[in-house]
């Protein structure tokens, strides 16, 4: 589940790929809601790319959650 | 957040591929300086420019479009196919007969001749069309399979 980027190591994002299925939304689908390509959303969920906190506050504004529910990581 | 622009993944994407791609024209333009001092002129001034240019030039689009950040979610691939196409097609038919007819040189005195100049069009647009058919069914392989 991790994905070694550029040096960084990045975990994938289950929680968004999960609230994402629960609410029976594509990848497309929200990436569209949210203004970015498919690829963008798909690079996010695998762990590729991590995304500006604009971004993460839109997806989580589409998919009515916190920043905390989607994108907080406990050490 | 309106599609009007690349998004920033895209944007990401595309600043990495500048850098390598002014990093490659460093190196092209040292390539090019080494081969001018050891073996001397290997092709026509403005021959020479435009390879220096091509190269680079075709490696940022190419990349690009692998990394689906050559389009924006506004803009039309598929028009963007037909005219490229267009422009590969029509860009063969500048030098096409001349290699039918055998009056095409590559090479001449040592230095690529300017005719080779012609090549430049078909390779890049047709190149760049082919790019983009590929990463289309890419695209869509992965849509199927994420719905």
């Amino acid at each position: 589940m991790i994905t070694v980027l550029g040096g960084w190591m990045m975990a994938k994002n289950l929680r968004l790929k999960a609230a994402r299925a629960v609410r029976d939304m594509s990848q497309a689908k929200l990436a569209d809601a949210v203004g970015v390509t498919r690829q963008t959303m798909n690079a996010i969920e695998n762990g590729a790319y991590n995304p500006s906190l604009n971004l993460c506050i839109a997806i989580c504004q589409v998919l009515n959650l916190t920043l905390n529910d989607l994108f907080w990581e406990e050490k | 957040m309106k599609n009007l622009r690349y998004d920033e993944y895209q944007l990401k994407n595309r600043h990495q591929l500048a850098f390598q791609t002014l990093i490659l024209i460093f190196v092209l333009v040292m390539t090019n300086g080494l081969l001018k001092e050891s073996y001397g002129v290997w092709a026509p001034p403005l021959l020479e420019a435009l390879i220096l240019i091509f190269i680079p030039g075709m490696y940022f689009a190419i990349m690009s479009i692998a990394k689906n950040a050559y389009f924006r979610k506004k803009d039309y691939p598929i028009l963007v196919i037909i005219l490229f196409g267009l422009a590969a097609v029509l860009g063969l038919f500048s030098f096409v007969p001349a290699i039918l007819n055998g009056t095409f040189i590559f090479v001449e005195n040592g230095q690529l001749t300017n005719q080779v100049g012609s090549l430049f069009i078909p390779i890049l647009f047709g190149g760049m069309v082919i790019a983009i058919i590929v990463r289309k069914m890419i695209n869509k392989r992965e849509d199927a399979m994420e719905d």
